[in-house]
């Protein structure tokens, strides 16, 4: 009986909470391009990735990404939220990616390495950016900031943001493995990512007006 | 901002926020820097810094075409 509110709220918290993706993509067929901006941002990245697991090149994985944020800003009104609008986008990318490689594929001869090149390297976008070193060390510079930042940070608020974040969890769920109540998850995570954020503040403050 | 990332706020809370983000610069800035974090814990690629505004600038110039379904077209 003591732990029946907390289920309670819990419940009841999630019956009136809002999906991010959700609101913002009926902001967005409702005319807010701002909303749209704002899912830019959110899924730019995770885009990437995956077109990344098709395409070698830094600036046709921009390319690419360009164009899969325009098609799906084009048809936003077509979704009709049958899938998660990340799984929608997902779509789009992959179908994005394959429909480039077709065409590349029919206007120039199958590439056949060089002797001797290891063709079982594994290749990221970042093995292969000569396009701009000073783009590469600059990311890398991003990632290791990010590391050492969460390496720094104290062992429950690490591990409250890496069950959000990579494990995907609900903060009902984490409340339950860390053994918490819900506010103290909130808590934590939020004080994880401003603690990150405020180590990549000074370090991207110069580009913030040319973000979005 | 914490809280919308992961969907935990009410309607009327996120219908807020993004109100707030449009005018917020700092806001716009957290934003941003709240899914590099959690982009960077997943080990997806940390791209360029001006990606996102050379994505909108394209973007301008696109309208909604609700005859347009992107997963349907060859183009």
């Amino acid at each position: 009986m003591r732990s029946r509110p907390v289920q309670v709220k819990a419940i009841r918290s999630r019956m009136n909470t809002t999906d991010t993706d959700t609101n913002l993509v009926k902001r967005v067929q409702q005319g807010n391009r701002h909303a749209f901006d704002m899912l830019v941002v959110r899924h730019q990245r995770r885009i990437a990735h995956v077109i990344s697991r098709y395409i070698q090149s830094p600036q046709e994985i921009e390319d690419l990404v360009q164009e899969t944020f325009i098609k799906a800003y084009r048809g936003i009104k077509t979704f009709r939220g049958d899938s998660q609008f990340s799984t929608w986008l997902h779509r789009i990318g992959v179908n994005t990616a394959m429909n480039y490689l077709s065409t590349k594929r029919s206007r120039i001869p199958l590439y056949e390495p060089p002797l001797g090149e290891d063709t079982n390297e594994v290749v990221t976008p970042e093995t292969v950016d000569d396009e701009d070193p000073e783009r590469l060390l600059a990311s890398r510079q991003i990632a290791e900031t990010i590391s050492s930042a969460l390496k720094r940070l104290p062992e429950e608020l690490r591990t409250a943001i890496t069950l959000r974040e990579v494990e995907g969890m609900s903060y009902e769920e984490i409340a339950g493995i860390m053994k918490c109540p819900i506010g103290t998850v909130r808590s934590r995570i939020f004080r994880a990512r401003e603690s990150v954020a405020a180590t990549l503040r000074p370090l991207l403050d110069s580009c913030r007006d040319k973000r979005w | 901002m914490s809280l919308f990332l992961d969907s935990e706020l009410t309607a009327d809370k996120a219908d807020a926020l993004i109100d707030e983000l449009r005018s917020n610069s700092d806001a716009r800035n957290d934003w941003f820097l709240y899914h590099l974090v959690g982009d960077s814990l997943r080990g997806r690629p940390i791209i360029d810094d001006g990606f996102s505004l050379r994505i909108m600038e394209k973007l301008a110039a696109v309208e909604m075409d609700p005859t347009y379904d992107p997963l349907k077209s060859n183009d």
